[in-house]
This record gives structure tokens, sequence and C-alpha cells, in this order.
């Protein structure tokens, strides 16, 4: 009986679900969301025999984001301080400002790139990466987060401009 | 990659927003002072007068240009068209565009008549103030003189040897401005006749409108030779224009955004100039650093499928002007291969427009819309603007105005034989003296002159009398006629199918105030992604809830 009570007490404690999160989280720094969650149910399949709900588990998420665990767009999950601030700033925007999936890509490739010669060679990345799959109409969009000044023109190169998303943000 | 798909939409759905306000304004209200692209009252193929839409959601940053110029009213809508393009058709330098034989460069010069007090200066000042910061020097000639354009080239003597030194012109600059060009391009004088030679010269497609100047006194090594790249703005008053300026090709080097502005219905426009707030700097900015985002490429190719779409439209806008009246059927018979031309530079601003060094097919149907309208309004402009008809005196046996009016008469009666003539002697001169307005002594001079010429024959007899043609005249019949519905039918097709780049950054919904009302998916975008912790607690609440409800 008791060890019945321990296994409904791992399952229903986000606590502990969180605790093997993290454990895997730190072992792993940008482990997918979908591969943690599946780790997760193994291993407290492993402990209890049995499989925790999908909703214990977003409920351990909950928990570790309150602890400062980042859960990026592109579905990865970063220990406390180990994620780009760059990119968790660019995650708020995206939110605050509903931008489009798209937007969002140009200005993370952007980011990751520091800077671009030109626009083909930005717009070329995004699609090669798998963001999208016209590079004309990622061009387009190009145009106008310049036009909208989230991208800027920095000695002849393109440029993410931070300070106005942080403006923005707060 | 669900996400990729579900975002997919973002871009082939009908506009949001403002862009969707746009299109649909256009399409249901039509400009009622831009309608009046109205055709001659002589009507040869039923209402020719189509129903301009001119939809500038396709052209990225013109709400920013326009609000630069401060202009207000609608009709003002294509004047800023074509600054937009000539504009960015400036923005790269030496660009050279070829289609197999269409050989062009990217520069669309334009020739505005705008009446005195209607935005001349605010045009220029926007002008100039994007290339300027833009790095284009600018030149704005007030005392024109072929030296000032060209340049010379000065000789003088140096430690005993002789330097010469060669000063190039306006020519060499990037964009070149003149204001009330009327005089430049009608005068008759010979500093103006000169300045216009050479200024086609310069307007003609580079690389091939090399300049060279050279003094008697100086020899060929030392003469000044450059190739100029520039682009040219001319301002007018609305004035009437001789033949001649339609037929040399003064006007075929320009595009004419035209706009009849006598009695236009201004109230909305007085009362947005005083109500309406928007900052003419910011605006200005933005175009500027839109302009500077743009594609640094001057070498561009058109896709196969952008290939088949120039012919398909371009045999469009062709048929369109032969089908509009004789007099612009004459005058598209010079202006047909330029038309390809523009087609093709409107194409490249298009594609420079998207950031791209491909020219495809939506390229080519966005330049067409606009290409479209601008050609009705140049078409408007020779009906109206243009004295003569444009036809090298050739279609009359070398008859001009009245003479020409007597003898298309007589065309028009069936008078081309003796047998087929019911025109009598008196006749003719009844029509002489109403044509000419003089008493009948001077009408019986005019027939014998007609009749001197070769151009008509009269014959006496015993109770009756007849005229009839001698020649018969060289009317060039329409070719591809079509009817203006279709015209109206193809573009607005096109308009239709305009993407919409205008896709505003879209803000974030107005959800309702209190949370607890939220979707759980909202919830959860609100607490991984905006990091909310008020959404995060509910969200904790919730997937309890369910927990302990599946539970139960």
């Amino acid at each position: 009986m008791a060890a019945h009570n321990d296994t409904k007490k791992i399952i229903e404690d986000p606590h502990t679900i969180s605790g093997i999160a993290k454990k895997l989280i730190f072992k792993m720094p940008g482990i997918y969301k979908g591969n943690l969650t599946y780790w997760i149910g193994e291993q407290i399949q492993e402990i209890t025999e049995k499989y925790p709900t999908n909703n214990l588990i977003e409920l351990a998420y909950v928990q570790l984001l309150r602890e400062g665990y980042f859960f990026s767009i592109t579905n990865r999950v970063y220990p406390p301080n180990k994620a780009d601030p760059d990119e968790q700033l660019l995650t708020r925007f995206k939110y605050k400002y509903s931008l489009l999936y798209i937007d969002f890509a140009i200005l993370y490739e952007l980011n990751i790139m520091g800077k671009a010669a030109n626009i083909s060679t930005l717009s070329r990345k995004v699609v090669s990466r798998g963001w999208y799959g016209d590079e004309r109409e990622v061009k387009i969009r190009i145009q106008h987060l310049f036009w909208k000044k989230l991208i800027k023109l920095q000695n002849e190169s393109i440029q993410v401009n931070r300070n106005l998303i942080k403006g923005v943000v707060g | 990659m669900e996400e990729i798909k579900e975002k997919e939409g973002d871009f082939g759905q009908a506009p949001t927003g403002k862009g969707r306000i746009l299109k649909d304004k256009y399409l249901s209200d039509i400009t009622p002072a831009l309608q009046e692209v109205t055709t001659p009252k002589k009507e040869e193929y039923g209402n020719k007068s189509i129903k301009l839409v001119y939809p500038t959601n396709h052209l990225q940053g013109f709400e920013e240009l326009k609000k630069a110029t401060r202009l207000h009213g609608e009709e003002y809508t294509l004047p800023l068209k074509a600054v937009w393009y000539g504009l960015l058709s400036i923005k790269n330098k030496d660009v050279e565009l070829k289609l197999n034989q269409v050989v062009t460069d990217g520069r669309i010069h334009l020739l505005i008549p705008l009446k005195s007090g209607k935005g001349k200066k605010e045009l220029k000042r926007v002008i100039k103030e994007v290339l300027e910061s833009i790095g284009k020097l600018v030149e704005e000639p007030t005392s024109i003189h072929p030296e000032r354009l060209v340049g010379k080239t000065i000789k003088h003597t140096k430690k005993g040897e002789t330097v010469y030194e060669n000063i190039p012109g306006d020519f060499n600059g990037d964009y070149l401005i003149f204001d009330e060009g009327r005089t430049l391009l009608t005068s008759n004088e010979l500093l103006y006749t000169e300045s216009r030679k050479y200024l086609r010269l310069a307007l003609d497609p580079y690389p091939h409108n090399k300049i060279t100047k050279r003094a008697v006194d100086i020899n060929h090594e030392n003469a000044l030779e450059y190739t100029p790249y520039m682009g040219c703005c001319i301002f007018t008053q609305p004035h009437y224009f001789e033949e001649d300026f339609a037929t040399d090709g003064d006007l075929r080097r320009f595009l004419v955004p035209y706009v009849n502005m006598s009695g236009i219905d201004r109230t909305e426009a007085y009362k947005s100039r005083v109500l309406e707030i928007n900052s003419s700097d910011d605006s200005v900015n933005s175009f500027i650093q839109f302009m500077r985002s743009l594609n640094p490429a001057n070498n561009y190719n058109i896709t196969t499928e952008g290939k088949v779409e120039f012919l398909n439209v371009f045999d469009i806008l062709v048929k369109r002007g032969f089908s509009y009246s004789k007099k612009v059927r004459n005058f598209v018979d010079l202006y047909d291969f330029t038309i390809q031309d523009i087609l093709l530079k409107m194409s490249y601003v298009q594609a420079l427009q998207n950031g791209m060094d491909v020219i495809t097919d939506q390229h080519v149907s966005c330049a067409f819309i606009d290409l479209f309208e601008f050609l009705e309004h140049l078409y408007l402009f020779v009906e109206s603007k243009i004295l003569g008809g444009i036809d090298y005196d050739e279609e009359w046996n070398g008859a001009t105005d009245k003479d020409k009016e007597l003898l298309n008469w007589l065309h028009d009666k069936g008078a081309f034989s003796r047998e087929n003539s019911t025109v009598s002697i008196g006749n003719y001169k009844e029509k002489i003296q109403e044509v000419f307005q003089v008493k009948e002594r001077q009408a019986i001079n005019i027939k014998q002159k007609h009749e001197r010429n070769n151009w008509i024959k009269s014959k006496k007899g015993s109770h009756e009398s007849w005229v009839w043609l001698r020649f018969s005249p060289n009317l060039r019949p329409a070719r591809g006629v079509m009817q203006t519905e279709s015209f109206k039918k193809f573009y607005l097709e096109k308009i239709k199918n305009l993407p919409n780049f205008i896709t505003p950054l879209t803000p974030l919904e107005d959800l309702p105030e209190d949370k607890n009302k939220w979707t759980t998916e909202e919830l959860t975008a609100a607490a991984f992604q905006g990091q909310d912790e008020e959404a995060q607690s509910i969200l904790e609440q919730r997937l309890l809830k369910i927990e302990k409800e599946r539970g139960g």
C-alpha cells in the first residue's frame, strides 16, 4: 500500500517530475521538448510502472519556467542562464507582437549570424535552415522588417535592431 | 513543421488590416477624381473609358512617400506612383536590362505636367531629400545651356606645358530636375534645341549613350567623354505641345503621369490637410531607410514564366493603344517599342523592391497594372495636349488641319469617284465656308487650291455637279482592336491577383482582460513565450483541475 502511495505521489507531484526534467536538461542543454517529455515518461515508468499524463508533465514545465528555464520557439529547453539572451528577447517580442513565424525566423537567423552582408545571404540562410520554403517571400518579409525598423543597415551590413526590440519588450 | 504550415497561409490569405481596407476600397469605391480618364468625345470603338483602380498596396513604401510629400487628394496617386518608380529606378547605378533583343537600362524618366500651385515644390523637395540621403548627386539647373549640361574641357598652361582639364556637366550627376521645362522641350532657339539634342542622347539606353564634346582647339585624346547614368524629371505646366514633340522622340523618353486636375472636388483634401497629424520627416526617413535596404545588384535576369507573362501583357498594352483612337493609334505606332522598354524597366523595379535579382511573372504583372494606368493617362495627354494627328501628314497627301477636315468629310460622304459622289460643287463650297469661316469668293480660291494640289476633282454637268477625292487616303487600319470591356476585365483580373506586400506586423489581438477566459493555447503562449506569471498560475490551476477531474 505504501508503494502504491509513493507511485501516486511521484506521478501527481509535479516537483518530482520537474526534478527528473531538471537532471535531463542539465545533462543535455537545448534538448528538444518532445524528447524531454519522452525521457521523463520513460524514467517515471521505470520507477512507477505507469506513464504520467501530458498534463502532469506540462505542469512540471510551468514549474521549470518559474525557476528560469527557457523554452524556445524552436522547441528546445535550456537551463537558467544558458540560453542566448537575444533569443529570449526575440521570443518575448514575438509573443508580445504576435509576430509572424517567418518574421521571427528572419530575426532569429540574423541574430545568430550577427550581421548579414545583403538580403540574399540572409534569405538563403532562412530557407536553408528550413524555416520557410519560398525565398521570394522571405525577401519580401525582410523588406518589411526593414520598413518597421526591426532590422537596420549598419556599417554596410544588416543587423537586428536590438535597441528597438529591447525598448518594446522592456 | 506544423507551425510553418500553419503560418504559410499568412501570405496567401486575403489581405488583413489596412491592406484589406485598401484593396476593398479600390475595388468598390473608385476615386471619382481619377475616374476622369475619359477619352475624347469622338469615339470609334464604343465606350472607351476604363475606370482605373490605382492600387498601391503592391508598392512598398508608397504610403510613406505619399505622406512625405504632404500632398492630399487621390488625384496625386498617379504622379506619386511615377515618382516612386523614378526614385527606385535610380537607386542602383549602371543597371543594364536585357531580354534577348530588348536592351535597355533601369532608369525611368518622368515628365510631370502639373498646374501652378499643385505640389511641384513638394515633389521636388522629396525627390531631392530622398536621393541626397542615399548619396546621389541631384542637380537642378536653373539656366539651361548645353555647356552647363554637358561640361567642357579647359585648357591652361602649367609650368610651360599645356594642361587639359575635363569638367563634366550636370549629366554626370545622378539625377536632374528641370522646373518649368516647357521651354526646354519646345523652344526653337538654338540654345534649347542643342540642349534638347544632348538630353536625348543622355537619356538613350546606357551604355550606348556616350557623350563626347570637343572644341576645335582641343585634340581628340583630351576631348570630354563620359557615359551618363542619370535619371531625369521634368516638371511642366500642362500646356499644348506641337506635334513634333511626340514625333521627334522627346515624349518617348518619359513616363507622363498626366492628370487633369481641373474641377476636382477637394473638400476632403482641404480637411485632411488641416486635420491629419503625421510627421512628414518620419515618413521621409522611413522611405529613405527602405531605399537603403534595396538590393544593390545591377544585373537582372528574367524567368521563362516572366517572359511569357511579358509577352502576354505587352500584347494587351499595345492593343489597347491601337483600339483607343486614330490619333493615339498613330502615336502608339511610334511608341510601341518604348512600351516594351518601359515594361521591362518597371518589372525590374518590382524585382528590386522585393530584393530580388530575378524578374518573375509576378513582377511583370505588377508592372503591367501600373503601366496600364500610366498609358491610359498618356493617351489622354496625347489626345488633349498634343496638336495635330501625329501622322506625318502622310494620310491625306500632305493636307493638314482644315484642308484635312474637308477631305475627311468627302471621304465620309463616300466621294471616291464621279459615279459614287453625291457632293456637288455647291455643297463643297458651303462646307468650305463653314470650316474656314470665309465668304463664297474665298471658298472658290480654296477649292481651286485643293484641285491644284491634286486632292480633289470636280465636274460640272448641265444640271448637276460632282466633287470627289483624287487619291485614296492612307488610313492605317486598327490592328488587333479589342472591346474596352476586355481590357477592363484583364486589368481588374490582374489587380485581384495582386500580392499584398503591405501585410502589417500584426499587433497582439485584443484578448479578454480576464485571463481566466483565455483558451489553454493562449495561456500556454503567454506563459511560455511571453513569460507572463499570471498566465503561468492560471495555466497551472487549469491543468491541475483537468487532472483531478480525470482522476475522479
